[in-house]
């Protein structure tokens, strides 16, 4: 009876042990070590569930999201990604006006105001040339912004 | 040092002031900034915000559409010409001839907004037209 007791005892011992061995990490612990992966990309977050990580949001691009599941993956304790993320529609590109006459016309009509201050089209590149105030100078990049003409020279001087 | 970076600051004070329609996107060298403001002062908070970092406003690399837009007819404007007189036009250009005058500070009313550029408007004493939108503020 007394053998009995001290072997239950042990048996009861070695199991106690053998769990503590086994070091598990909480999936508590895991998601926080998974969210600190994924800091870079903002508007993601992932969730560890018994060691699979799910991760959702919408990423900017699909590389990033590439990157952001193979980086969850070297996480120890993360035994699969569950991929719930999107990616983030392309935006549309800039529609950007080409100097016509028309364009050409438009500033000149808001140069009227503004003397000192000339626009020309030199082989399809607005340049503006001319010294004005710096209210003046406001007032004709409120008006050429307008018209999105891309990139374009502008050589006034501010007084 | 990217152009998001660069202007920062326009970028947050589009997002703060309340824009619709707001877009950011850098594209050959360029970061546009456009969207929709409500009224004037909207649209000043983010053309100010360039003048912090660009105090001569002679920029390429930025390019800041917001426009004051969806204006209700009958919205009262103020006239903000620097001294003179604000022309009020039969058709919206500066060719067409000149169908009444609105002085500086003066309220009118909105008929429509008929381009970014030349609003219709309407003076207390009932001269109509065309009138060049950069002097109105709403």
């Amino acid at each position: 009876m007394r053998k009995t007791f001290k072997i239950a005892a042990l048996a009861l011992m070695v199991s106690m042990t053998a769990v503590s061995c086994k070091k598990k990490v909480s999936d508590a612990d895991l998601t926080s070590q998974a969210t600190t992966v994924i800091t870079s990309y903002p508007g993601t977050s992932v969730e560890v569930k018994e060691g699979q990580a799910h991760l959702s949001g919408v990423f900017a691009t699909e590389a990033d999201k590439q990157a952001a599941i193979a980086a969850l993956k070297k996480v120890e304790g993360v035994k699969d990604v569950h991929d719930m993320a999107t990616v983030a529609p392309m935006a549309a590109p800039v529609e950007v006006n080409k100097v016509d006459a028309m364009v050409l016309e438009k500033v000149n009509t808001a140069l009227k105001d503004i003397p000192g201050v000339k626009a020309e089209d030199m082989g399809g590149m607005l340049t503006l040339t001319g010294t004005t105030t710096a209210a003046n100078a406001r007032k004709v990049k409120e008006s050429v912004d307008a018209l999105k003409i891309g990139k374009y020279d502008n050589k006034i001087t501010v007084k | 040092m990217s152009l998001q970076d660069k202007y920062a600051s326009v970028v947050s004070a589009a997002q703060s002031a309340g824009l619709s329609d707001l877009s950011v996107q850098e594209q050959d060298g360029v970061l546009y900034v456009t969207g929709k403001a409500t009224n004037s002062a909207a649209k000043d908070s983010v053309w100010n915000a360039l003048g912090a970092i660009d105090p001569s406003y002679t920029a390429t690399d930025i390019n800041v559409d917001v426009q004051v837009s969806g204006l209700q007819a009958g919205a009262t404007l103020t006239v903000a010409t620097d001294e003179s007189n604000l022309n009020i036009r039969q058709e919206p250009s500066t060719d067409a001839s000149v169908v009444g005058k609105a002085a500086k500070g003066e309220t009118v009313t909105l008929v429509e907004q008929s381009s970014d550029d030349w609003w219709k408007i309407k003076t207390a004493d009932g001269e109509e037209g065309y009138a060049y939108a950069r002097y109105l503020k709403a």
